[in-house]
């Protein structure tokens, strides 16, 4: 019995996240490039009323400061991933952030104290304030972006599976349609010439010829063309080279975003309260004391997560149109970052100059984020899901077209190695037993190679009734074993309708039911055979031994016809499933 | 070393070498089929080697072999007289301009409607 699939824990989530935050595009210049217009917000939010100095100076004062991080990141990013062990680097990634923003400030710090662009600023804000800001910055960065680059690495892992896999299809197409035509040329060329030799030798016979020499060429016959062609057709399939995957079977449709998306998606509480909450942290640490952002910023990221918490839960399952839900989100996280700044300042926050503009400005940035990110996650999910259908149709493709080339190559094999061989056989026989074989002998033979050709070139098939094939396994084992089957009315309509995959549950039916018997001694053997969409389950349950053998012809059978299949010992037996497609 | 391989190669069935191509085609030229070994032999892919005419195909010395044995055959089959296999060496091009020797088998096939066929096998010599 499978265990049950739990929900992820929130501490597995945090986890995940902080082992997340080792990679090493953590620390890659895309992060340092993504963080750069969080590290000018500052200069372009700080009021110049209390700080002074101009805007050009301060845009000057965050262009250093952003070239540090650029600097910083790779190459302390690179000597982390380098020389210390893996266990350390998502520890190590983060002393980074820390050293960076840090490195950071005191370039930013020594520049306005050296240009003496302000008076106002003093160096516990740019190295405790800002690096706390600005490392958490990084931190959701350095977090999106490995998920970004998570979702690339299986979009091409995915799209590597599924060109092979096109390759495959291809491939076997390809031999599908071959097959008709080598098997005629190769009739043509090695059997036809040597039936018409052996039909002239025949005639010679006929007129009082000495008989040996054809007896020696039936046999020769049969040894140097009929056994390898027999051999071949026994084979793996080698597939043909693959040049180019015609573009039908190339490509991909584009990933569309959905007309709509469940609003509540779009509002994220905790990411919002935290990032929200770490800008607020620098500023009103900028205006009061460090104190007073520790008790303050706490209190507007917990109003916010309650207000946007509340709001989620509202919303619920309801659908927006997608764009509609994005503005909305702007709208929606403006008002209730303004709304919980109101109510802090109300609570005896300081306040800066402009606080409403800032609190409206921030949130809608804060909506921006929220909204294009789910954008993305949805855009990212569909891909992946597009990717994944593909493959999935492939892989049924291919089954079907595996199980129709077994079935081929099976019969072909069939009427050389069986029906060819033994008229041959015969027909040296029969010479061998007539010192001086008569005309209707010579007439006899000549009929008999003449129907096993027929044969071959009809592709006769035998019967595939999945039933018929059931009740005489029952009669050949009876007093052995007793075999019991069941058949949904679905499975046989299914089945009925396509010969291909009727001779191939029949292949699979009987080897695990001979397997029961012959190696798992089994006394009962219970057959079950259903359908699930385009898919054939084939259960075979026993009451024998359950050994695992080497892995040999069946194995290989069962791997070419189904898409699964598996053998599980039980406590007093053997199951048998395997699934198949129905093309 | 060169008949030791072809010795080893002869005894493997035919159309069984990965560098066996096997062919049908038409007396007019038109080449009904070619196995997809093609490729891996004259660089091309099936469906290219499928369009192009005898001269695109053949060195023009063995071009000029092969049209002769073709009318020959063509003649034959119109006075009802016995069609002749062809066994012999072509020299086939490549993509690249290189060319390729090979050993070839081919035999003519009667359909059920009259028209004549010539089922063949190219298998590559290693020199």
């Amino acid at each position: 019995m499978q265990p049950e699939a739990r929900a992820p824990s929130r501490s597995s989530g945090v986890r995940k996240a902080w082992r997340r935050l080792g990679v090493p595009s953590s620390t890659s210049a895309l992060v340092a490039w993504i963080y750069a217009p969080f590290g000018f917000l500052v200069a372009l939010t700080l009021d110049r009323v209390i700080f002074g100095g101009s805007p050009w100076a301060w845009l000057g004062i965050a262009g250093l400061g952003q070239l540090v991080i650029l600097v910083a990141l790779p190459s302390l990013g690179w000597l982390l991933h380098r020389f210390a062990s893996i266990r350390f680097w998502s520890l190590g990634t983060f002393f980074i952030f820390l050293l960076a923003t840090g490195a950071r400030g005191l370039v930013m710090d020594l520049t306005v104290t050296e240009l003496a662009v302000s008076s106002t600023v003093d160096w516990t804000h740019w190295l405790v304030s800002d690096v706390i800001t600005q490392t958490g910055f990084l931190l959701v960065i350095a977090y999106r972006v490995s998920v970004r680059k998570e979702h690339a690495n299986r979009m091409r892992m995915l799209e590597g599976e599924r060109r092979e896999l096109a390759r495959l299809d291809l491939g076997l197409s390809q031999k599908l349609i071959e097959l008709d035509d080598r098997l005629a040329i190769q009739m043509g060329l090695t059997v036809e010439p040597r039936l018409r030799d052996i039909d002239s030798e025949l005639h010679s016979v006929a007129a009082g010829g000495d008989p040996q020499h054809l007896i020696m060429s039936l046999q020769n016959f049969v040894d140097d063309d009929i056994r390898p062609m027999s051999r071949y057709l026994s084979e793996p399939v080698k597939l043909p080279p693959i040049t180019a995957i015609p573009a039908a079977k190339g490509e991909v449709e584009r990933t569309s975003l959905p007309p709509t998306v469940v609003f509540s998606k779009m509002i994220w509480p905790i990411p919002a309260a935290v990032i929200v909450g770490l800008f607020t942290f620098g500023q009103i640490e900028w205006l009061a004391t460090l104190l007073t952002a520790v008790i303050y910023t706490p209190l507007l990221g917990v109003i916010i997560w309650l207000m946007l918490q509340t709001a989620r839960r509202f919303a619920g399952e309801r659908q927006i149109r997608l764009w509609w839900g994005v503005l909305l989100t702007i709208v929606f996280n403006a008002a209730v970052v303004t709304i919980g700044a109101g109510i802090v300042v109300a609570l005896g926050s300081p306040t800066p100059p402009s606080a409403l503009v800032r609190s409206l400005i921030g949130g809608a940035l804060m909506g921006v984020l929220s909204g294009l990110a789910t954008v993305t996650s949805i855009h990212e999910i569909r891909g992946e899901e597009i990717l994944r259908r593909h493959i999935e149709a492939l892989s049924a493709a291919i089954n079907v077209s595996k199980q129709r080339l077994w079935v081929v190559r099976r019969r072909l094999g069939y009427a050389l190695h069986g029906s060819l061989q033994a008229a041959l056989y015969v027909a040296a026989m029969r010479l061998s037993d007539h010192r001086i074989p008569n005309d209707e002998v010579v007439r006899s033979i000549r009929a008999d190679i003449g129907a096993a050709v027929s044969k071959i070139k009809s592709g006769a098939t035998e019967s595939s009734d999945v039933l018929q094939a059931c009740h005489d396994l029952a009669s050949i084992w009876e007093g052995t074993c007793v075999v019991t089957w069941e058949v949904t009315p679905e499975a046989t309509e299914a089945l009925s309708a396509s010969p291909t995959a009727s001779e191939c549950a029949i292949e699979v039916v009987v080897e695990a039911v001979q397997n029961s018997i012959r190696h798992g001694k089994a006394a009962e053997v219970c057959v079950s055979i259903t359908l699930t969409g385009d898919k054939l389950t084939v259960n075979v349950l026993d009451n024998g031994t359950s050994k695992t053998g080497v892995a040999g012809l069946g194995s290989r059978m069962m791997d070419e016809l189904c898409v699964h299949w598996a053998r599980v010992p039980l406590g007093s037996g053997t199951q048998l499933s395997a699934e198949l497609m129905v093309g | 070393m060169a008949d030791e391989n072809r010795n080893e190669r002869s005894a493997v069935p035919l159309g069984e070498l990965p560098t066996d191509v096997m062919w049908r085609m038409a007396l007019d030229g038109t080449i009904e089929f070619v196995s997809s070994e093609v490729y891996e032999v004259r660089g091309i892919s099936a469906e290219e080697a499928k369009a192009q005419m005898l001269e695109q195909i053949l060195t023009p010395e063995s071009a000029i072999n092969s049209a002769a044995y073709m009318q020959a055959l063509a003649e034959a089959a119109s006075k009802g007289e016995e069609l002749i296999p062809f066994t012999g060496f072509l020299t086939y091009l490549r993509a690249d301009g290189s060319t390729y020797e090979c050993e070839v088998q081919a035999v003519p096939q009667v359909g059920e409607d009259g028209t004549v066929k010539l089922l063949g096998i190219s298998r590559g010599l290693i020199t």
